[in-house]
């Protein structure tokens, strides 16, 4: 029989991409011991696989307190806290418009946007091509919302995990957590498919799509969906703009010069994830995504694409996330459902699921987020932009 | 297996080289200091080092530089090159431009 091991800490974190590691760094810096248990290798799925930005506009209601809490409260001290470099800049963002039926549906959001302290400014499409020329003709208009901001993937995900580690995080990969086990009614341990056990007080489940087995594992239910979508990265190039630009798609002048553009299958989504290798990527993605940058810059045309890579969403049935503590079980919180937001909310999800892991007081109202909120009727914080594939529409009140 | 290396407390103090401000990676200009200061910090895969510090990330996808950085790892960690391993591969095998990218489902 194969030997298994007991370990104990006072938080034990499942999942070490963005969320996970940037929670562990808050949680070490309150002094507490916390083991970070990763089922594949160290920090590589979606986390690193990201379009690399913070984008706001037309996000549900519930999420936007959080966004302007990590625009003005928790990234920009990331970089000093950390001591890391994460490239952080909040170079604001324009929603690319081609048509009025857009264009009304945005202003729409920005109504509630600004309630939530939001900044927006309109522009036709001649006012946005006279600010950057290169943009096609073929775009009616653009709204910019200036608390929109990009990072550097890689650095983040990375950087909480270096530093981290110097405040005594231990981070454990291949240790892929099979269920979870409870002791008078609160959360006791973390058992994983190898046998090994680890014991804490408390368990933060950020494994995003993967939560949902881990939390049916103690009777606890996040329904979510996957969703694939692929990314190209150009060669450096000329400074054309600074600001992100998003649409359905999402792309960016990165600070090196590099066109990072990226966006979703469009086909369909993958119940079934399981089928597919983590490397797996596409062969009609480049060639649409490359129609669909140039449609935009055609001045582009020459650019060359050096690399390109996929990732996996967890897509919640209101396409927002699902973040906090289970109140029927003590001692478990979770973090999962993004729906492809949660790298640009990474450090202010970590710093409030810290707080709110260490009982003091929380920085942002979090409570449209709580995970049990689809077993009641949804309400006015419910959106999507995509297609809900295998979500019931007749669940869905979408607002814009 | 060093990609399931346990990852606990901080390596050694890190040490200067004398050899240290040599360019590894010519595309995105990185010494090999720094690719030993990233270890030092935790990166100990091909894929770590290279999110971490963009080696192997320009124009020739490390082509040039990742045997180089595969040396200086294995070094750091003490372990033999033959356990280190490579970085996920990335599509396209060559640059290609957008034009031509856009292109290929056309006849």
């Amino acid at each position: 029989m194969r030997e298994t091991k007991v370990e104990k800490a006072d938080v034990i974190v499942i999942g070490s991409g963005c969320i996970g590691n940037s929670t562990a760094f808050y949680l070490a810096k309150e002094g507490l011991k916390v083991i970070v248990l990763e089922k594949g290798q160290l920090s590589s799925f979606a986390s690193v696989r990201n379009g690399a930005m913070n984008k706001l506009t037309r996000r549900g209601i519930g999420e936007l307190s959080l966004g302007v809490y990590g625009a003005h409260e928790v990234w920009p001290k990331v970089a000093e806290e950390t001591g890391i470099d994460m490239e952080y800049e909040q170079t604001g963002g324009l929603r690319i418009i081609m048509d009025e039926e857009e264009l009304q549906k945005t202003l729409k959001f920005e109504e509630y946007g600004k309630k939530e302290g939001l900044h927006f400014e309109n522009m036709t499409g001649a006012e946005l091509r006279k600010r950057i020329p290169q943009f096609s003709d073929k775009i009616y208009a653009a709204v910019r919302c200036d608390e929109e901001a990009r990072a550097n993937p890689l650095r983040v995900t990375l950087g909480f995990y270096s530093a981290g580690l110097k405040l005594g995080v231990k981070y454990y990969p291949g240790q892929e957590v099979d269920h979870l086990e409870m002791k008078k009614g609160k959360v006791s341990a973390a058992v994983t498919v190898d046998g090994n056990r680890y014991e804490a007080p408390k368990i933060l489940v950020a494994a995003n799509y993967g939560s949902r087995k881990i939390l049916n594992s103690v009777g606890v239910d996040v329904p979510m969906y996957s969703f694939y979508e692929e990314i190209f990265v150009t060669e450096k190039l000329p400074r054309i703009l600074d600001e992100i630009f998003v649409g359905s798609y999402y792309g960016q002048q990165t600070r090196n010069g590099t066109f990072v553009y990226g966006a979703g299958d469009g086909y369909s989504s993958y119940p079934d994830r399981g089928r597919y290798p983590q490397n797996y990527q596409t062969s009609s993605r480049i060639p649409s995504l490359a129609k669909g940058l140039l449609d935009m810059f055609p001045c582009l045309a020459k650019a060359k694409i050096v690399r390109s890579w996929g990732g996996w969403m967890a897509i919640s049935p209101d396409d927002s996330m699902m973040i906090g503590k289970v109140d029927r079980i003590p001692g478990l919180y979770l973090a999962c459902g993004f729906s492809g937001h949660g790298f640009g909310l990474s450090a202010p999800v970590g710093k409030v699921m810290s707080e709110v892991i260490a009982e003091k007081k929380v920085g942002c109202d979090i409570s449209h987020l709580r995970y049990d909120r689809f077993e009641k009727e949804m309400d006015v914080f419910t959106r999507t932009d995509r297609n809900p594939y295998n979500v019931n529409s007749a669940q869905m009140s979408i607002v814009w | 297996m060093a990609l399931y290396m346990k990852r606990e407390g901080v390596m050694p103090e890190f040490v200067p080289m004398p050899d240290d401000d040599m360019i590894i990676c010519r595309c995105e200009e990185i010494t090999k200091g720094e690719i030993r200061k990233a270890i030092h910090d935790g990166m100990y895969t091909m894929n770590e080092i290279k999110r971490f510090l963009r080696p192997g990330m320009g124009l020739c996808q490390g082509q040039t530089c990742s045997v180089h950085v595969k040396k200086i790892l294995a070094t750091e960690l003490g372990i033999p090159v033959s356990e280190i391993e490579e970085c996920t591969a990335r599509a396209p095998m060559r640059p290609i431009t957008l034009e031509d990218a856009s292109r290929e489902n056309e006849d």
